[in-house]
């Protein structure tokens, strides 16, 4: 047992180091490698001077931030039938778990399919109204918050369910012999004990969109998602210093906010927040 | 406040809980509802609590019906078995939630806290976080938290039951302490007949959903209406009536073990036994044996007493009360 446990754990060290460390010392290499192969910062100069990237960083982590927040909330009441193990809690686990097997792009065709030129919003509202108010709908900021709304939910909804259930009846039923009927349970009671899991939801939130590129590369427009932007780097334009600070980037600002969102809001509290 | 229940009935998927249970708690008298494991003592309590609303049957509380109202509504105090404490407060917000429930201001509701926390000896913990505590400390801050909104009914589920015996104990007396000046009506929910003796001015005795007898904890002792009361609050003895020859399940005379001491002599014996079993108890030694009857018997005896297995003993009923005799007059139902 003890060669079988160090065997898997070397073969892990393996795939952490070549799968995961490598890369990253790669990219980051890549990133301060001049022309001439001397060590330099010129390409974060230029990347940092880059009005057109730095607004795109500023939107793209904005925009997660807001989703991924407004999912961990929208996912409460889906997490709480699931982790109270409430009527069709099983069937809505089991289509929140079908979530993982899609990739971004699939939501970005979906989004398309639902909210596009032609897509099935457009042509009822044509048909019922003669109006074309939502044609293209999929491709605006509000059809792009829509799709990842749609994979941060069920993804957050699981994590949430979690904690939910942990969370002994016994204290639901004392704050109701304290006088406190469902508004007040809710705010005094469970958002308060909810709170470490909101934070690791809305964490796990913000990581997943950040790093989502498929939707984008399909639907946004209005917004110029980072990710997006260094896949068109390092594809189209072949520009892999540029690509690679823009990674290094993006990865320290979503590793950074993560942590501060963790440290300002992610301990119980055990003061009353009147 | 009296709380007056009528007809209370209650099923689980078709499975009653409760069978038709009427009783009425005096105003500022504690109550125990005891009963085992299933009797259904903790579902009424949270009937009465309006956690769990009955299948039928009425809750009055000073005459008034409150089967409708929500838990929220009662205005009642509620110790639970776990305590329920809610982990992301400190001790000092705690006791103040149920002030806070009900709009009271954040400066007055601390000052009425800490007044509660006085009364449980627990104001030195205020700040306190609550797995910081102890079992009994958490114990008194659930009571401190029950009480801080000023409840005309305390309801307690099985308030000792997650301390250690020591611990138990300690509680228990300085619970009836806490208890005594209060005036309201209280009940307890508990399997422990200690924490009913020590705790209760009456005693309600449950059984498969229903009520088996109500009493002092004398009455239920020393005068048991049900064999199934005699023996869950300790070991008895029955005897059929001499003379009856109808049998046990007609009028058994019933005593309790410590009920007997040794005759001075055989003629003065109320009975005797061949002993069979010497069990040393610590304080006493329980002796077991059969009469000439063949009914088994035990009694308790001093524990320096000599005695050998198969030696005679020859016993007399100790008459200072009423338990034999009272038994027998009440007709105990097996």
């Amino acid at each position: 047992m003890r060669w079988f446990i160090l065997a898997i754990s070397l073969a892990l060290l393996g795939i952490l180091g070549f799968g995961l460390v490598w890369p990253l010392v790669t990219v980051a290499r890549v990133s301060i490698i001049g022309a001439a192969g001397e060590i330099t910062f010129e390409t974060y100069g230029k990347v940092f001077g880059n009005a057109y990237f730095m607004r795109a960083l500023v939107e793209t982590v904005v925009f997660c931030l807001l989703t991924s927040a407004l999912a961990s909330f929208w996912a409460l009441p889906l997490a709480w039938r699931i982790g109270r193990g409430q009527t069709g809690a099983r069937t809505l686990r089991a289509l929140s778990q079908i979530n993982f097997a899609f990739a971004g792009i699939i939501y970005g065709m979906l989004m398309i399919v639902l909210m596009g030129n032609a897509g099935l919003l457009a042509l009822l509202e044509a048909w019922l109204l003669g109006s074309e108010a939502t044609r293209g709908l999929a491709f605006t900021a509000f059809g792009l918050a829509v799709c990842y709304l749609s994979f941060q939910i069920p993804r957050s909804a699981l994590i949430l369910a979690e904690a939910v259930a942990k969370i002994d009846p016994g204290l639901l039923d004392a704050a109701r012999t304290l006088g406190g009927r469902g508004p007040a349970q809710a705010w005094l009671v469970v958002l308060p004990l909810l709170r470490p899991a909101l934070v690791e939801a809305t964490v796990f939130s913000f990581l997943l969109a950040m790093a989502s590129f498929g939707p984008a590369l399909l639907i946004a427009r209005s917004i110029t998602i980072f990710p997006a932007l260094i896949y068109r780097e390092f594809t189209g334009f072949l520009n892999f210093p540029n690509a690679a600070v823009m990674a290094v980037l993006m990865l320290v600002v979503a590793l950074v906010l993560s942590a501060l969102m963790r440290l300002a809001f992610g301990r119980p509290s055990w003061t009353e927040t009147a | 406040m009296t709380i007056t229940l009528e007809g209370i009935e209650k099923q689980f998927k078709d499975v009653p809980v409760l069978r038709g249970i009427d009783l009425s708690l005096a105003p500022g008298c504690v109550t125990a509802l005891i009963g085992a494991s299933g009797s259904g003592k903790t579902t009424l309590l949270n009937i009465i609590a309006g956690l769990v609303a009955p299948s039928a049957g009425r809750v009055l509380f000073n005459g008034q019906d409150v089967t409708p109202l929500d838990a929220a509504d009662r205005r009642i105090g509620y110790v639970f078995q776990s305590f329920a404490l809610f982990p992301h407060l400190s001790v000092l917000d705690n006791v103040a939630f149920g002030l806070r429930t009900r709009g009271v201001g954040r400066r007055e509701r601390h000052a009425r806290a800490l007044v509660a926390l006085e009364r449980v000896r627990m104001a030195g913990y205020a700040g306190r976080r609550i797995d910081a505590l102890s079992g009994g400390q958490r114990q008194r801050v659930a009571l401190a938290r029950a009480l801080a909104p000023e409840p005309e009914i305390l309801l307690l589920d099985e308030p000792l039951s997650a301390l250690d015996p020591v611990l138990r104990d300690n509680i228990r007396d300085e619970l009836r302490e806490m208890l005594e000046p209060l005036d309201i009506t209280t009940l307890i929910v508990t399997h422990d007949k200690a924490d009913a003796f020590v705790l209760a001015d009456r005693i309600v005795m449950l059984s498969g959903g229903r009520v088996l007898q109500e009493g002092t904890p004398r009455d239920l002792y020393d005068r048991p209406a049900h064999i199934e009361v005699a023996s869950f609050f300790g070991a008895v003895n029955m005897l059929p009536e001499a003379g009856d020859g109808t049998g046990l399940d007609q009028a058994p005379v019933i005593f309790r073990p410590e009920d007997t001491g040794r005759a001075p002599s055989a003629a003065q014996a109320d009975f005797t036994i061949t002993i069979a079993r010497r069990l040393y108890l610590g304080d006493r030694v329980r002796v077991r044996g059969l009469t000439s009857e063949g009914h088994e018997l035990s009694v308790d005896l001093p524990k320096h007493t000599a005695l050998r297995e198969g030696e005679m003993l020859h016993l007399t009923l100790l008459k200072d009360g009423e338990s034999a005799g009272t038994a027998r007059a009440a007709g105990v139902r097996g």
